[in-house]
């Protein structure tokens, strides 16, 4: 196996995307262009850019700021708002870089003041007070799309139908603030970017399942997911997934996989933590550990097959508005990472629960109940934060992945004597 | 053969030798502190007077517990989870179910019958309910640590206590002072409190007998019974429940398949 490690070009590609996006917000808004804030998930920035928005997602500065190191200090500046330690670190990230004294101004960038706040309210019941208080801060429209919570299997026609015309109702809300009038056949060809996108970005994913995998999808993928957020309907985003394709092709040629070698497989389930992930990967790349798939990065547009194409915008719109597997009863996750664990043969789940994100970490310790017991895969549950530091333990870390995986090079040793059938 | 298990943990460090029949013939112990390394040389140089040899006698040091990339006398090193497995399989040969309580971290552990891990949960980041509350109470109640130890839970009349924070908790204890409630009763409180967060991790892995309950909390008899209260199974309990996880460690120096 090659053990030294390539340039990872994709890697790179995407950093300079998100560079760039950040620069192209520092550089001010020129002429008549307005400036919306959308949230990531059930994103659907393609309805914004078709009206020629600057399109910024909060969130993602809040995920940037963490990977350079900068998200402490906005936590520090949330909290003297008045935001309590337990709330959202993304949110008091993003308020206190927004309403705390550095009005704007990161490392990478000033970020510009929203004309429009959209939130698609799918799975996160956070980001709808997050959204009024950067409306109250900015005095901006905020407009919620609501999406039911997927209570059975599928979304039902009727809520299909529901948030679609919540969709519906913003055309006027845009045409408005834009001063432009909607063009049906330019969200269409910007729908039909967004589709071509999403097919490659799931291609890209399902090199995972090859043994040894050519890319860790969850500490390499994270990297690779942000074009698909930050700039989805776009030409860049699309010849992006393409040219990483192409990277991982040349990976697979060469016998390159990650670490040097494989000796696990893993599922990740949560959000990284973000300041200290250099860290967090090591801890399982000291064991070789691949994450050959998760659930995370397939929640961009990779967990579902979307039942309509561009050719029907509004529908479209409202199947990536819906999608969210945040959205999901828990039952359904866990068919979904089941599914995910048969498929990519993992040795174990990694499940990382956020201290400050309990709408998404409720569960998930029924989660790791349920898999290690009932469906005995070896499941490791840790936690700590997606955005603050504080909660990153080190020697705790370490600890509970090296008694994870002595359990796991246990098993496999008794696996290989025939001592375990599975 | 002498076979030597370190465990270096974030209040003590302990120490055992053994020798190639897995028979102890020596055990030291001594507060961890700041400096590692010296806290290692402590505890086995009381070790090795015990089992009157010398360090070169030694085939194998192994090395566990958070302190244990930390020291230069270890030939191979394991968690304290795997250690505690071990230690406790061939000290209580029944056990299936460990909860292990030291100073920071507190495991309930799953294994089977060869002690593999077959799994475990963890207290979050928070250490209340852990050794080190325990460390504090001599100076909050007034009394020695022996003495506390060997209080029996069924001669007390156990106070509530509310706090989950080893903080608030202390408070709690103080108030009740004030109100001239008696330590033993306060103290049983204590016992059940700490048992409480032991019996809650036990049951998120699953209890199955035999229960064995180890590191350095496990020497406190009150909380033993409570825990055994609390969850209705019999525990394997005792005074060197302390050492299991440098006996789990010494006889995984015996072993040369896992290179851990």
């Amino acid at each position: 196996m090659n053990k030294i490690a390539m340039e990872d070009k994709a890697r790179t590609a995407s950093r300079e995307l998100i560079q760039r996006h950040y620069l192209e917000l520092d550089a001010g808004v020129s002429g008549d262009r307005k400036v919306v804030y959308l949230f990531t998930s059930g994103l659907i920035s393609e309805l914004f850019r078709s009206f020629d928005f600057i399109v910024t997602y909060p969130e993602m500065t809040a995920i940037h700021s963490s990977r350079r190191n900068v998200s402490v200090d906005l936590i520090h500046d949330g909290e003297e708002l008045g935001y309590a330690s337990h709330i959202c670190a993304y949110v008091k990230c993003d308020l206190g870089l927004m309403a705390g004294p550095r009005k704007g101004q990161t490392p990478f960038g000033k970020i510009p003041p929203p004309d429009l706040i959209v939130i698609t309210h799918g799975g996160c019941s956070t980001y709808i007070k997050w959204a009024e208080a950067l409306g109250n801060e900015f005095k901006c429209p905020v407009k919620i799309i609501d999406v039911p919570f997927v209570r059975e299997d599928r979304q039902t026609d009727f809520d299909h139908v529901y948030v679609r015309g919540q969709i519906e109702e913003l055309i006027p809300v845009c045409e408005e603030l834009s001063g432009r009038k909607f063009d049906e056949d330019k969200l269409k060809e910007i729908l039909k970017l967004t589709s071509e996108t999403i097919e490659l970005w799931k291609k890209l994913l399902e090199y995972g399942k090859l043994k040894p995998s050519p890319f860790d999808t969850y500490f390499e993928g994270v990297t690779y997911m942000a074009p698909m957020t930050i700039l989805r309907g776009t030409e860049e985003a699309r010849d992006y997934y393409q040219s990483a394709i192409d990277y991982i092709w040349h990976r697979i040629k060469t016998g390159y996989t990650p670490y040097g070698k494989e000796d696990f497989r893993l599922l990740f389930e949560g959000t990284p933590p973000w300041p200290r992930i250099r860290e967090f990967q090591q801890m399982f790349s000291r064991w070789y550990a691949v994450g050959v798939t998760n659930t995370y990065v397939r929640t961009v547009c990779a967990a579902v097959n979307l039942k309509f194409g561009p050719d029907k915008p509004f529908d479209f719109l409202a199947s990536l508005a819906s999608q969210s597997y945040y959205n999901w009863n828990l039952g359904k996750r866990r068919g979904f990472m089941l599914d995910l664990a048969r498929d990519y043969e993992v040795d174990g789940i990694v499940i990382h629960s956020a201290k400050s994100c309990r709408p998404f970490s409720i569960g998930q310790l029924d989660m790791r109940n349920y898999f290690a017991r009932e469906a005995d895969i070896p499941t490791l549950y840790l936690d700590s934060d997606i955005a603050d530091p504080r909660y990153f333990s080190s020697a705790r870390m370490q600890n509970r992945i090296d008694t994870f995986f002595e359990a796991l090079t246990h098993r496999k040793e008794r696996r290989s004597k025939g001592e375990l059938k599975t | 053969m002498l076979s030597c298990g370190l465990d270096i943990g974030t209040a003590q460090t302990k120490c055992v030798i053994i020798d190639g029949n897995k028979i102890v013939q020596g055990r030291g112990i001594v507060h961890s502190g700041a400096n590692l390394a010296r806290a290692s040389r402590h505890a086995l140089k009381e070790a090795l007077t015990e089992a009157d040899c010398e360090e070169y006698d030694l085939t194998i040091v192994t090395g566990t517990g958070y302190g244990r990339a930390a020291i230069p006398l270890s030939h191979k090193s394991a968690t304290e989870t795997s250690c505690h497995a071990i230690g406790s399989i061939y000290r209580y040969p029944g056990s299936r179910t460990i909860l292990d309580m030291g100073g920071q971290d507190m495991s309930a552990i799953r294994i089977d019958e060869t002690g593999a891990v077959l799994d475990f949960a963890m207290n979050d980041k928070c250490s209340a309910g852990s050794g080190r509350f325990l460390e504090a109470l001599p100076d909050i109640v007034g009394m020695p640590f022996e003495e506390i130890r060997t209080i029996e839970l069924e001669k007390t009349e156990p106070l509530r206590i509310t706090n989950a924070c080893s903080v608030f908790a202390e408070q709690e204890i103080i108030n009740y002072f004030e109100h001239g409630e008696m330590v033993e009763n306060i103290l049983g409180g204590v016992f059940i409190s700490l048992a409480r967060r032991g019996a809650s991790l036990l049951n998120r892995v699953g209890i199955e007998d035999e229960v064995t309950f180890t590191g350095g909390v496990s020497q406190v008899k009150g909380i033993a019974r409570a825990l055994s209260d609390l969850i209705e199974h019999d525990v394997n309990a005792g005074i060197d429940g302390v050492y299991i996880g440098a006996l789990g460690a010494a006889i995984l120096g015996l072993k040369g398949s896992h290179n851990w």
